[in-house]
């Protein structure tokens, strides 16, 4: 392990826990009028504040050394995120989060339980950052953005849905809810003086960001070395993370032209007249769920999936595990017509390739997805969306289910892949089409 | 809610908000700039800046008179002041007395410069008209130019009678005289300060804290015109190769190395600028004269000074001290006159800005001084004149880095030990760059970067023996000796372009082995030439009748084990083979491999001579059958066949010794030594009558250590008699053994073999051989089953060694398939070790290094070396690199003593002393897996090869299989304790390791445009090719080749010159010889740099440690191989070739060891001992006379024609010596190139003689030559008056031969006649004719007469006939050298006889004239013909010294024109008969003592 602790990085912390601390003393001054509350935010704020001291003191006395995360703990999580499970791991948790917060959402929007939340990050990335493989990762300079996303992306998440939670006991109530106010306002001062204070201090930011981190730049590039991960920026990296799973045309075409024609039909879809110019979950539970869902867990967690914990090879790493590039990672998927002709009739005539052999190989596979895409629709429509079907009419629902439909099947995919090492569903290299 | 008057927000907190964030942004600006003020390399400029300033300050007070010739100063200004008035004096009364003479002149002279101005433009506008044909404006111009001309004639007139008055009046008033004077005294006074002056302006310009330069270096204003600037090369030409693009490169590392290209910023120079200026005397001295001239400005302070000096005077006088008055005097006399004096008015700043200040250590740290220091190596690097200027090469080509980066941390350098990495990240925050792929050279590292141009790398050894890389050389040394290129090629070509060292295997069969048709196919393509290396270990392929199967097993499971300094490297007993790091079921492997390896040599070496023997019957055989002609057919289509000797069975040795040590002298004698060791020659012995048979202490490991070989030899263990036949015949002729060796055929008699067979075998040595477990047949079988296993379905595999093939599979299989050897059927023990022993034969790749029959066409197993430089870390394979490093070895922080280098550190040698293998920390940083580097791999991969699947789960023949090599030879010295030894022996295998690394790693097949790579002269290429040829025999083992060399710093002078020791210890010293000044042994060429000398010298002496604070006293013994030229007080001397010298130990900067010559040593050494009665005392000469000639100055000696045959076909020449020059196994290629090598080296070293080669000319051989010569001969005679004399003495000698040859004219006149009368009919015409030309002939005869000899003395004769007489004469060549059929007295020298085609005449004169100016030791041959005093011999050949040493040569040179002269057998003077005609007989004599 190379020196992980140097003072200067010693020092760092100590800021870092000295903001944390006076963020918490804050809080403490905010609720002051609750006794408790200011005590425990205050005790947190201590508690920041010895940290503080700890480190200050370390980086005096023992400057290559200072107290670091326990090995216990490293090796717990890298174990606990140990080879082909941690994506499995990392998405499912994700998802059943994203579940969780939605369904106890008046648990999680109380600003107790989420300065709570917030503190333990906090505290949790203090210590992880001790952690020199951690560290590494983190504090690449073009990573620094997506750590900066998370912190705003969960912070604005917070913030809707809990404005959401109140206006609908408001509404519930029958009364006004926050955002209701029809007042306008003057574009001077109001709106001009406040975007011009927002360009200085956006100016002030970019200013100070491009002095303390410099322009993240490589070596030239070279065709003889590609680098390894080869990672698109940071915002294409829920795409590529999505090539896991499916072939470029899928993945990188197919999908993506969804994902906007999808946003665009969003008016034409929606016909709920309800929650327009104000916070609410209530009365727009699908659209904001299916929304969520598919920006929080289908994009913004891939992306946090695909900087820090995809590595060389683009294999997955535990957030405390060293990217080395020699580890292997078992790849044994199989497509669907192996399973179905080998596994299940046990007859490998129809396996054969070349000309149109794969009509009949693949048959299963198409039939399946044909089934997705044809039978599926009428059956929802039928049962479970029969209220929207109604609702909606053919033309909307159908386009809705269908975008639903593409949405879902990336996890679908990603599920059939953890549990049936599948491949492909279809497997045609013969027209260079797979899926 | 409708619109109201209320804001939204609360503006107070809004206007709040905006304040903040103003400042916050104002601040972010700041920050900003303060970040580009800040920017590392603008605060380095700054620094310098203060450098400079201080440097300039410096230079400025060293430059300042100094206090004691500041009066001298002043007396020269005032003897030119005093000579500019008294001109001045000499003009104004000019003036008074002839009134306005000169005004009047200068008015006509401006009167006639007018005139001409009007006459040239109009002549112009003439010459225009004239070009456009205008006749009218012609005619107008003409005219005009016609008046003017008259004009011009007129005034000139005038003026010039002025100018005669005014120059008759100047004379008289001694105007030029007293401008001279004032001339001088300019000259004399600026000859005094000149530097100073300049050195002032210099510190004026370079003052910094301008109010203007300050302002521009403040923060923000700095952004637009700052006194800082990067600063860079460009190089179009040089591109950095992107891979995809080329890209123009940049060199900006002079923005921070600011003091790269000044001179005098040498790191010495730089440190001063931290002491305290005051303590320095010379600073402190020059400092105080610049106050006092700086005072002397101002004429009140003059007036003040001389106030107090007059005072102090006066009271001295009256004390009555009248030294101290006189001494006050003189300083009165010294000041100046106030205000008169010009050089107070020089450029001299203020003496608050000449002020030296001290630069604190804080800021001009040490690395500073090395970032502002010069380059260390001006004369080879950035400097204008340097072979690799700045602006043409830059920085990064050799050094690497990032040339375009401004950041120390994005420059990538490159820490050179761990020491330094730690000081650098406290310092610098330095971490390694993965951003660029070309990091710095590390400076252990740095030659690497010679081989992107210098592709030869011997091209890097100036003059023979400055070697200028010496560890790159090492490294291509080592990676030759060792064989490296026979696993690993190293091509050095890429798409047919040359980038780097050629190091590749010959074809098999080797060139020389091919048909002149197939040769000229193979090297037909030039992008693809045939590799030139032989394989490095012996040939195998006759192994069975040199030695057993017990040895080779032993040898091959321990070679070190048996030879401690062996080149063979360790295959088994490492970290993943050894039988305790194995598997179970692997555990037997490694010696049933060593087992079925050896096995299969035994088999195949025993078939191959089978084959050579029957070859050999069947060749002898006289009338062959067709069956034998076909099989010998097919037995000669093999080259390793055809080319062998029979086996050595077959030979019939000689009569046994009669003295046992006889074997011992001859081996020490005969040369052996000049490439082996043996540890019986370290101790003296006496031979049975007591006369000593001394050590010789040879080091040498070209060839083998034979200290074991008996142990080795014999067909049967441990009975080494059983091999004498083979060692006999080895050393009659070992090329028939293997055809590649590199070992000569010394030319030995089959008794002097057999002496020496008999003294090495019956030599004893102790070695416990490495116990090698029998191979169990189960295990042959797992072992062949594994192969199988990648070859056919597990159950056959399984099956086959077992029961075998079946004849039906058999068939199937490939011709050359390595299956074959298990034949059909059941295999037995035998063929399962054949397959098994291929098998591992192949998978080990011995064939690299060994010829194996069955093993011809196998390819190399090791990766590419081509580009290993420049290798992608990603794609090295570190596996279990980091946890081996950990448990096997003890990481020391350093290798080298930083206070002595050349010792190892500390904790190195406490490490060994605690039985651990140091490992440097430098490199084990390398194996970290966050800091991995290409070097860390090399380094460890070359100390433990097979370290990195040690831990791995691999079957048998995929584990790693680089073996382990040595690349030091250490020996143990005298007076070292083990400790020490070990701890040495593991720093000098370190350094060799690191040498092989700089090699490898400066393979990176870079294309560097062709006019940036070393393109050397013809003669600079023979040089290089030939070096490579010389190294490859090892010449150099006996002869001494290129003198040594010394730099060395400049004597005092004076009593240099004045020594007399010098010429007085010049050997031998005559003080009578002629001086050849065209010659470089009496003449030295300039030398190149004013201060320093650059000698060629004898076995020049070690320079003293420069690390070591003590300086070394003592003197050292300096003989000159080339003259020493040097000037003296405006004279220029020479101290020729062959004088000593002793000189202060001190002096010595640099010292270079000769090229060769050790053998020679030790040899004269060895003779002097062993027989003192010859050799000792005063005939220490004939000791090295008995040794190998040096070869220095080979090329201006002999005539390329006859080396070339020479060295392809030797025969005796000397006499004297105790050996003979081998025969060695060279193809003509390679003979020629050491001709050449000869021949360049001399033309090159030796201009003034105008050397020319590969063809010579010999112009005493012809005709004209002679008679002119004779012609000017005959005139000399007959004014020496002995013209009548001679002829009086030949008169008999003609007259016989007259009567000879008229007789011999009758008798043929007679038969003629005779036979005519007989012939029949029809050969009558043909006997008419024949009587008609005898006839004619007696006719002519009669006619002539005896005065035709006379006639044909004089016009061609004569003077070949007395040089014959002088060769002849008395005691001179006669007396060593044989000439003719005439014995000399005492065989000493070479026969002369063959001197015609062997010497260059120029040389031979050189010679004769001295011989010691050629040789390192006092010549045998004396100097016959002195320079000065009568010449001698008068009464032989008539002519000044010079003109014998001329008649003599022109005699040898001529010598087979002239030979059957009549005339050379006339001597009747010297009281000799006629000796029998002679014929040159090159070999027909023997040395006397045999």
């Amino acid at each position: 392990m190379h020196s992980a602790m140097s003072p200067g990085f010693q020092l760092g912390l100590a800021g870092f826990y000295l903001l944390c601390a006076g963020m918490n003393f804050g809080f403490a001054h905010v609720f002051r009028s609750d006794r408790i509350k200011r005590g425990v935010w205050g005790a947190v704020g201590f508690f920041f504040l010895l940290h503080t001291f700890l480190y200050l003191t370390t980086a005096a006395i023992k400057p290559d050394a200072g107290p670091a995360i326990p090995h216990a703990i490293v090796d717990l999580t890298n174990s606990v995120f140990d080879h082909f499970w941690g994506p499995i791991i990392y998405f499912v948790a994700s998802c059943v989060g994203f579940g969780l917060v939605l369904w106890k959402r008046r648990f999680f929007t109380d600003p107790t339980v989420a300065i709570a939340l917030l503190n333990i990050m906090l505290f949790a990335s203090g210590w992880a950052m001790t952690n020199a493989d951690f560290r590494s990762i983190i504090t690449k300079e073009d990573n620094v953005p997506i750590v900066m996303l998370i912190f705003t992306v969960l912070f604005f998440t917070w913030l809707g849905l809990r404005r959401a939670v109140i206006n609908d006991d408001l509404i519930a109530k029958n009364q006004p809810v926050l955002e209701k106010d029809d007042e306008k306002v003057l574009v001077w001062p109001d709106l001009v003086y406040t975007e011009l204070i927002c360009m200085v201090v956006a100016t002030a930011l970019l200013v100070v960001w491009s002095v303390a981190l410099k322009a993240p730049l490589e070596q030239p590039a070279t065709s003889a070395k590609a680098p390894n991960p080869s990672k698109a920026p940071w915002y294409f990296l829920g795409l590529q993370e999505m090539l896991v799973y499916y072939d470029p045309w899928m993945a990188g075409v197919v999908l993506p032209t969804f994902i906007i024609v999808g946003l665009i039909a969003i008016p034409y879809i929606d016909f709920n007249q309800k929650g327009n110019g104000y916070y609410t979950f209530k009365e727009r539970s699908f659209a904001i769920t299916s929304f969520l869902f598919g920006f929080l867990v289908l994009w913004v967690v891939l992306i946090v999936l695909g900087t820090f914990l995809r590595g060389p090879n683009w294999n997955f790493f535990g957030p405390f595990e060293n990217w080395d590039p020699h580890k292997v990672v078992p790849l044994n998927n199989i497509n669907l017509s192996d399973i179905f002709w080998l596994n299940i009739i046990g007859d490998s005539r129809y396996l054969e390739t070349g000309g149109s052999k794969w009509i009949v190989r693949e048959l299963p596979g198409i039939l399946l997805v044909l089934a997705y895409l044809i039978v599926l629709p009428p059956v929802l429509a039928k049962t479970i969306f029969r209220r929207y079907y109604i609702k909606m009419g053919f033309a909307r629902y159908f386009m809705l289910i269908t975008l639903l439909q593409f949405m879902a099947s990336l996890p679908i995919k990603m599920v059939l892949r953890w549990t049936i090492n599948l491949k492909y569903i279809v497997y045609i290299p013969e027209l260079f089409f797979n899926i | 809610m409708a619109a109201t008057d209320a804001f939204y927000r609360n503006q107070k907190t809004l206007n709040i908000i905006f304040a903040v964030s103003s400042i916050v942004m104002l601040v972010s600006i700041v920050a900003m700039f303060m970040e580009d003020y800040n920017r590392e390399w603008k605060a380095e400029q700054r620094i310098f800046r203060d450098v400079e300033e201080e440097m300039t300050k410096r230079a400025v007070l060293a430059a300042a008179p100094s206090e004691e010739s500041l009066g001298d100063v002043i007396r020269a200004e005032r003897t030119l002041a005093e000579a500019k008035k008294s001109l001045a004096e000499a003009r104004q009364a000019l003036e008074k007395k002839y009134g306005d003479l000169l005004s009047r002149k200068l008015k006509k002279e401006n009167q006639k410069a007018t005139i001409k101005a009007d006459l040239d433009s109009i002549t112009s506008f003439y010459n225009q008209a004239a070009e456009k044909h205008d006749s009218a404006a012609m005619e107008k111009h003409k005219r005009e130019v016609d008046r003017l001309r008259a004009k011009f004639d007129e005034v000139t007139i005038e003026f010039e009678d002025l100018q005669r008055e005014y120059d008759s009046a100047a004379k008289e008033h001694q105007i030029p005289e007293k401008e001279e004077e004032v001339k001088k005294a300019e000259r004399a006074h600026k000859q005094m300060l000149s530097d100073f002056d300049r050195f002032a302006k210099l510190a004026s310009q370079k003052k910094w804290r301008g109010w203007r330069e300050g302002l521009l270096n403040l923060p923000f204003i700095d952004a637009f015109a700052s006194p800082t600037r990067i600063q860079q090369y460009t190089f179009d030409e040089l591109p950095i190769d992107y891979s995809f693009k080329y890209v123009t490169r940049f060199d900006r590392c002079t923005t921070c190395h600011l003091g790269l290209e000044k001179l005098g910023y040498d790191k010495a120079a730089l440190r001063q600028l931290r002491e305290d200026p005051g303590q320095n005397k010379q600073i402190a001295s020059g400092f105080k004269v610049v106050e006092q001239i700086l005072k002397y400005r101002d004429p009140e302070s003059i007036e003040k000074i001389r106030k107090d000096l007059e005072r102090k005077k006066q009271k001295a006088q009256s004390e009555g001290k009248n030294e101290e008055a006189a001494e006050l005097d003189k300083r009165l006399s010294d000041l100046p006159d106030p205000g008169s004096l010009s050089f107070l008015n020089l450029n001299l700043p203020e003496a608050d800005i000449l002020r030296p200040r001290q630069i604190s250590p804080d800021v001009l740290t040490d690395s500073r001084v090395t970032q502002f220091c010069s380059h260390p190596r001006q004369d080879l690097f950035v400097d204008g004149n340097s072979p690799h200027p700045a602006e043409k090469f830059g920085c990064t080509i050799c050094h690497s880095g990032q040339g375009s980066a401004t950041r120390f941390y994005e420059a990538s350098h490159t820490p050179n030990d761990a020491a330094a990495v730690k000081r650098w990240q406290h310092d610098f925050q330095w971490k390694s760059n993965h951003y660029w792929d070309y990091a710095m050279l590390p400076s252990r590292f740095t030659e690497s970067a010679c081989l992107k141009c210098h592709h030869q790398v011997t091209d890097l050894i100036r003059d023979g023996v400055r070697n200028e890389a010496p560890k790159l050389v090492q490294g291509y040394n080592l990676v030759r000796d060792l064989g490296c290129f026979g696993c690993h090629e190293i091509a050095g070509l890429k798409s047919g372009r040359k980038v780097g060292p050629d190091l590749r295997l010959e074809p098999d069969p080797p060139l020389d082995a091919m048909s002149p048709t197939d040769r000229i196919k193979a090297t037909g393509d030039p992008l693809n030439p045939p590799g030139t290396m032989r394989k490095v270990g012996p040939n195998l392929y006759r192994l069975a009748e040199k030695t057993n199967a017990e040895w080779v097993r032993a040898w091959i499971k321990s070679p070190r084990g048996f030879r401690p300094d062996t080149r063979m490297p360790h295959f088994y007993m490492q970290p993943n083979n050894s039988p305790e790091n194995l598997p179970e079921e692997q555990r037997k492997f490694p010696d049933t491999e060593i087992h079925a390896a050896t096995h299969y040599l035994m088999e195949k070496s025993r078939q191959h001579l089978a084959e050579v023997d029957s070859y050999h019957t069947l060749k002898a055989k006289a009338n062959p059958s067709k069956e034998e002609q076909q099989k010998l057919a097919s037995l000669e289509a093999k080259y390793e066949v055809r080319t062998a000797a029979p086996s050595a069975s077959k030979l019939t040795l000689p009569e046994a010794a009669t003295a046992p040590d006889r074997g011992r002298a001859l081996f020490s004698e005969k040369g052996c030594l000049a490439c082996h060791q043996h540890d019986a020659m370290r101790t003296e012995v006496r031979t049975a009558d007591n006369k000593p048979l001394p050590a010789i202490a040879a080091e040498s490991n070209f060839g083998p250590d034979l200290s074991r070989l008996a142990l080795k030899l014999g067909a049967e263990f441990g009975k080494p008699e059983t091999a004498k036949k083979w060692l006999v015949s080895w050393l009659l002729n070992p090329s028939a053994h293997n055809p590649r060796t590199l070992m000569p055929n010394v030319q030995l008699t089959a008794a002097e073999a057999n002496e020496i067979a008999s003294w090495l075998l019956a030599q004893k040595a102790e070695w416990t051989p490495e116990p090698v477990a029998p191979a169990e047949a189960e295990t042959l079988k797992s072992m062949a089953q594994m192969y199988l296993e990648k070859l056919m379905p597990r159950k056959d595999a399984k099956r086959i060694p077992a029961s075998g093939f079946t004849a039906e599979e058999f068939e199937k299989l490939a011709p050359e398939a390595d299956e074959r050897e298990l034949g059909i059927g059941a295999p037995d023990d035998s063929r399962l070790k054949m397959y098994v022993g291929k098998k591992g034969i192949a998978n080990l790749g011995c064939y690299a290094c060994h010829s194996i029959p069955g093993m011809q066409a196998a390819k190399p197993i090791g990766v590419a070396l081509n580009e290993w430089g420049k290798k992608d870390v990603e794609r090295i394979a570190f596996e279990d690199a980091e946890s081996f490093l950990k448990s096997h070895f003890a990481v020391v922080e350093l290798r080298d003593n930083p206070k002595d280098k050349s010792k190892p550190h500390e904790e190195w040698a406490r490490a060994i002393k605690a039985g651990k293998k140091p490992y440097e920390q430098y490199f084990a940083d390398m194996l970290d897996h966050h800091h991995r580097a290409r070097e860390g791999f090399l380094h460890l991969k070359l100390t433990e090869p097979r370290s990195y699947d040690y831990n791995r789960i691999r079957t048998w023949d995929e584990r790693l299989r680089m073996p382990q090599f040595k690349f030091a030879r250490s020996k143990k010295m005298k007076d070292e304790s083990d400790e020490a030894f070990a701890a040495r022996e593991a720093k000098e295998e370190a350094e060799g390791r690191e040498a092989v690394m700089t090699f490898i790693l400066g393979l990176v097949a870079e294309s560097i445009p062709a006019k940036y790579v070393y393109n050397p002269s013809a003669d600079k290429a023979a040089e290089v090719r030939g070096r490579q040829v010389l190294d490859k025999y090892n010449c150099a083992g006996c002869h001494t080749i290129r003198p040594g060399s010394i730099e060395m710093k400049l004597p005092n002078l004076k009593e240099f010159d004045n020594d007399p020791n010098i010429r007085k210890q010049e050997v031998p010293y005559t003080g009578d010889e002629f001086i050849l000044n065209e010659h470089i042994a009496w003449s030295g060429l300039s030398q190149k740099k004013p201060d320093r000398w650059s000698l060629s010298v004898v076995n020049p002496p070690l320079q003293p440690n420069p690390e070591d604070d003590e300086p070394v006293a003592g003197k050292a013994n300096i003989w000159f191989m080339e003259a020493l030229q040097f000037r003296n007080e405006g004279k220029t001397r020479n101290v020729p070739a062959g004088s000593r010298m002793e000189i202060d130990q001190n002096l010595i900067l640099k010292s270079y060891p000769q090229y060769g010559g050790t053998f020679m040593e030790l040899l004269a050494k060895y003779l002097r001992r062993k027989d003192r009665e010859n050799y000792g005392d005063s005939k220490i000469n004939y000791a090295y006379a008995a040794a190998p000639p040096t070869l220095v100055g080979e090329g201006e000696k002999v005539q390329p024609d006859w080396l070339y045959q020479f060295l392809l076909n030797p025969y005796p020449i000397r006499p004297l010596t105790v050996l003979r020059m081998p025969k060695f196994n060279m193809s003509p290629d390679e003979a020629m190139a050491i001709v050449n090598y000869f021949n360049a080296v001399d033309k090159v070293r030796n201009p003034g003689i105008g050397l020319t080669y590969p063809y010579v000319g010999v112009p005493q051989r012809d005709e004209t030559y002679i008679a002119a010569k004779t012609t000017e001969y005959i005139n000399r005679l007959k004014a020496a008056g002995k013209y009548e004399a001679r002829k009086k003495e030949l008169e008999p000698f003609w007259n016989r031969q007259y009567q000879e040859k008229l007789k011999e004219a009758e008798d043929r006149a007679k038969k003629a006649a005779e036979s005519l009368d007989k012939a029949p009919e029809t050969e009558k015409a043909a006997a008419q004719q024949a009587k008609a030309t005898a006839d004619k002939l007696l006719a002519d005869l009669k006619a002539a007469g005896v005065k035709e000899m006379e006639r044909n003395w004089e016009e061609r004769e004569a003077y070949m006939a007395d040089a014959s007489r002088l060769v002849v004469h008395g005691n001179l060549c006669l007396t060593c050298h044989q000439v003719g059929s005439e014995p000399p007295k005492e065989f000493k020298g070479p026969n002369l006889n063959n001197a015609w085609q062997r010497m260059r005449p120029d040389w031979t004169y050189r010679w004769v004239v001295n011989p010691n100016r050629f040789l390192h030791y006092v010549s045998v041959m004396p100097i016959n013909f002195k320079a000065t005093g009568a010449p001698e011999n008068q009464d032989a050949f008539v002519g000044s010294s010079d003109q014998q040493i001329a008649a003599v040569r022109d005699f040898l040179m001529a010598y087979p024109v002239i030979k059957d002269w009549p005339v050379l057998r006339a001597r009747p003077v010297l009281g000799m008969g006629p000796p029998p005609p002679a014929t040159p007989a090159p070999a027909d004599k023997k040395p006397p003592k045999d």
